[in-house]
């Protein structure tokens, strides 16, 4: 039963690292109808500011997560200036080709600015456990979780519950009447992609104290951040935030029972399952082009 | 016998000796003549590195080792032979496949010297072998790059060695100090699923088959996509392994550890073979807890007692040192093994070979015997002669055990080796450990 319990918090957790990711990749496409390849890049860009500002000013690295936010918001905003606003409405070919034009460029800038040099951020909590009911929950995961939870939670709210929100969800089911309406439709798309990647800029962040920082590191997570979208519902919050804690359980579960070459491996069948199933993921509308914030 | 015939035999046996000795003198001269006027008198040396990507950190090292190595030789070799080197990205298997025919088709080289990495060279020594260019393999470990190819000359070890001999440190040398008999020693092997982890892991069981010793767990993982290995530790945790055995890069080497701190997963003793264990920047990451940490490698420069090397070898080791710094580079374990693989390459297989061909390189090769105390990094070169199987694999790359202590490695096993005793054996537990770093 301990053993049980154990599989579900490390699964949780995992899960909650996927889900910050997610949310902003599922925003993005909802919103813009844009897929990002790009996106684990400037959680990539994320993890090295952490980790920059931690080894040259010594300031503890979730202080530094509220230095860098900012400055990846501020990158995303160029980026959609230079890149993303010239690809809306032009062929899907083109968007795809644009944002993994832009993957590959980030991680080959990182690698020439800070070399394929592996490095990592050190502290004395990086290993510090809380222990209720004999579990063991590491201090940095969980909050890395509960910051993803937060997060999700008040996006979902500004979209649901705001003016502003509304506006985004009318960008999003049809631009050009939302432009008739007098939403400013280009300022509604560069803070669509601006947080979004901020988000996961945050989340490179919090995870620095956790895992190594390198400049391919946002591969080992794109293709897992693809499925959570996906399974939960092109363009939907809750649902990238339920997929991304089941792929987390999956893979602590199936890890743990079959052993860790088949942890990818279960939640790939599941989600093959599932889209049988349900085609437009757990949330997701058939057609799966619309953004709904919930 | 008459007198006449006698007379006879002996000028009979007179001529012949006459001729045997000039002969002797013909051959004799010859060979002089080849030593000081090679066959070879050029080479285009392509290195096939990554430059780029994921291992083009650790790369950086090799293609330097190379680098200094051609430099020095053409410095300083008295026979006359002039190197140039071209060079060529090999960031993946892809990668290193087509950085073999740019070399080729548009870098003329004619010979090829890589790869730093095993899946990168177990595509690009085949690519070499179909354009009839002899490869010569410095730092990859892998079995199946000499195992399935006629045209590698390795200069330094293979997977097979480094795994057998992984486990054959954990089934006696740290069973004894672990106070484990061998037959009741339980193990655990988990490694990467790429051509490098598998290809260590086999021989690693294979030599574990030969033992009364239990494998208590086997597990394998993507490394390129893994971000959790708590399901591992948490098998690990319940097998509970006297010894762990441990393929892996930085990034999974590093995560193995912090969350096995995070899940109070004890192994008493944990061997690396190879890949990250060995890097700083593993060392960097853990902190204090990576003293008593076991990687198995090839010994370099940095990890024997450098002042029993020969006067030569030390000459050579103090050149590199002087070149290394002047750049501003690091001397890292794979500077050493590469440039000793293209100084022997160089110095004593050149020299010996008719031509540039893949046979004549691989003769040259099977000549030469280089003795430990005559190379930097502390083993010897002595290759397989073609024909056999594994040709080209240099029979005296022979591992050492080193361990973590304050931060470097030192060789602590096989004791004639060692350059240091065993510390933390067993290693402390995590709340022990938690007390010293306190402290």
């Amino acid at each position: 039963m301990q053993l049980a319990l154990q599989i579900l918090v490390n699964g949780l957790l995992l899960g909650g690292l996927y889900a910050l990711l997610a949310v902003g990749l599922t925003l993005i496409f909802g919103v813009l109808r844009v897929v990002n390849f790009a996106h684990a890049e400037f959680m990539m860009l994320g993890m090295f500011g952490v980790y920059w500002v931690w080894h040259l000013t010594g300031l503890d690295p979730y202080l530094a997560v509220l230095v860098v936010t900012p400055l990846v918001l501020l990158f995303g905003i160029v980026c959609d200036r230079l890149i993303i606003q010239r690809t809306i409405g032009a062929p899907e070919v083109t968007v795809v080709f644009a944002t993994l034009g832009l993957s590959i460029f980030l991680q080959n800038a990182a690698l020439t600015l800070w070399t394929a040099d592996i490095r990592s951020v050190t502290t004395a909590y990086s290993g510090m456990v809380l222990t209720p009911f004999g579990l063991r929950v590491s201090v940095p995961m969980l909050i890395s979780f509960t910051v993803a939870m937060l997060a999700a939670a008040g996006l979902w709210l500004v979209l649901t519950r705001t003016l502003y929100g509304k506006a985004i969800q009318a960008v999003a089911q049809n631009r050009e009447a939302a432009a008739l309406m007098g939403i400013d439709v280009r300022r509604i798309y560069l803070w669509t992609f601006s947080v979004a990647v901020a988000a996961a800029g945050a989340m490179g962040g919090l995870i620095a104290p956790l895992f190594t920082v390198y400049p391919r590191v946002g591969i080992s997570y794109i293709v897992t951040v693809f499925v959570i979208v996906v399974l939960g519902g092109l363009g939907s919050v809750p649902g990238a935030v339920l997929a991304a804690l089941l792929i987390g359980l999956i893979e602590a579960a199936a890890g743990f029972l079959f052993g860790a070459a088949w942890a990818e491996l279960s939640y790939f069948l599941i989600f093959l399952a599932v889209l049988i199933a349900r085609p437009q993921g757990f949330f997701g509308r058939r057609g799966a082009e619309v953004f709904a914030g919930r | 016998m008459s007198r006449r015939n006698s007379t006879a035999s002996t000028r009979r046996q007179f001529r012949v000796a006459t001729l045997v000795l000039t002969l002797a003198a013909s051959l004799m001269v010859g060979q002089l003549a080849m030593a000081a006027e090679p066959a070879v008198t050029s080479l285009r040396l392509g290195a096939l590195f990554p430059q780029s990507g994921d291992l083009a950190f650790g790369a950086a090292d090799a293609l330097q080792g190379v680098q200094i190595a051609v430099e020095l030789f053409n410095e300083t070799n008295e026979h006359g032979i002039t190197v140039e080197l071209v060079t060529a990205d090999a960031p993946n298997p892809a990668g290193g496949a087509a950085g073999v025919r740019q070399l080729v088709t548009a870098n003329r080289a004619d010979v090829i010297i890589g790869t730093y990495a095993s899946a990168i060279a177990s595509a690009a020594a085949p690519a070499a072998e179909r354009l009839g260019i002899p490869y010569v393999e410095s730092t990859a470990f892998a079995e199946g790059i000499t195992r399935n190819t006629g045209n590698v000359i390795r200069t330094t070890i293979s997977s097979g060695a480094l795994g057998a001999a992984a486990m054959d440190f954990v089934l006696t040398g740290l069973a004894e100090r672990l106070e484990v008999a061998e037959a009741d020693m339980r193990v655990a092997l988990v490694y990467t699923d790429d051509e490098f982890g598998v290809s260590i892991a086999d021989a690693a069981l294979a030599r574990l088959n030969e033992s009364p010793a239990t494998l208590v767990l086997q597990e394998s993982y993507p490394a390129a996509t893994t971000r959790d290995l708590s399901s591992v530790l948490l098998r690990l945790g319940q097998t509970e392994p006297h010894a762990v055995v441990h393929i892996a890069q930085v990034p999974d080497a590093t995560l193995l550890w912090r969350q096995a701190q995070q899940l109070d997963v004890y192994m008493p003793a944990v061997v690396g073979a190879g890949g990250g264990y060995g890097q700083a920047q593993f060392a960097a990451a853990l902190g204090p807890n990576v003293n008593g940490i076991f990687n198995v490698v090839p010994p370099t420069s940095g990890s024997i007692n450098t002042e029993a090397l020969s006067p030569e070898a030390q000459e050579l080791l103090r050149e590199l040192r002087e070149r290394v710094a002047e750049r501003g580079w690091n001397q890292g374990n794979y500077t050493d093994w590469a440039f000793m693989g293209a100084w022997v390459f160089l110095d004593e297989i050149l020299p010996r070979a008719n031509s540039l061909s893949v046979d004549d390189l691989m003769a040259a090769a099977a000549e030469v015997e280089v003795d430990a105390l005559d190379s930097i990094t502390g083993f010897g070169f002595e290759f397989i002669p073609a024909g056999e199987p594994n040709s080209g694999q240099n029979l005296r790359a022979i591992p050492v055990v080193q361990q973590w202590q304050e931060g470097t490695l030192d060789v602590v096993y096989p004791e004639e080796l060692a350059v240091s005793e065993f510390i933390n054996v067993p290693l402390p537990t995590w709340g022990e450990r938690t007390e010293q770093i306190g402290d």
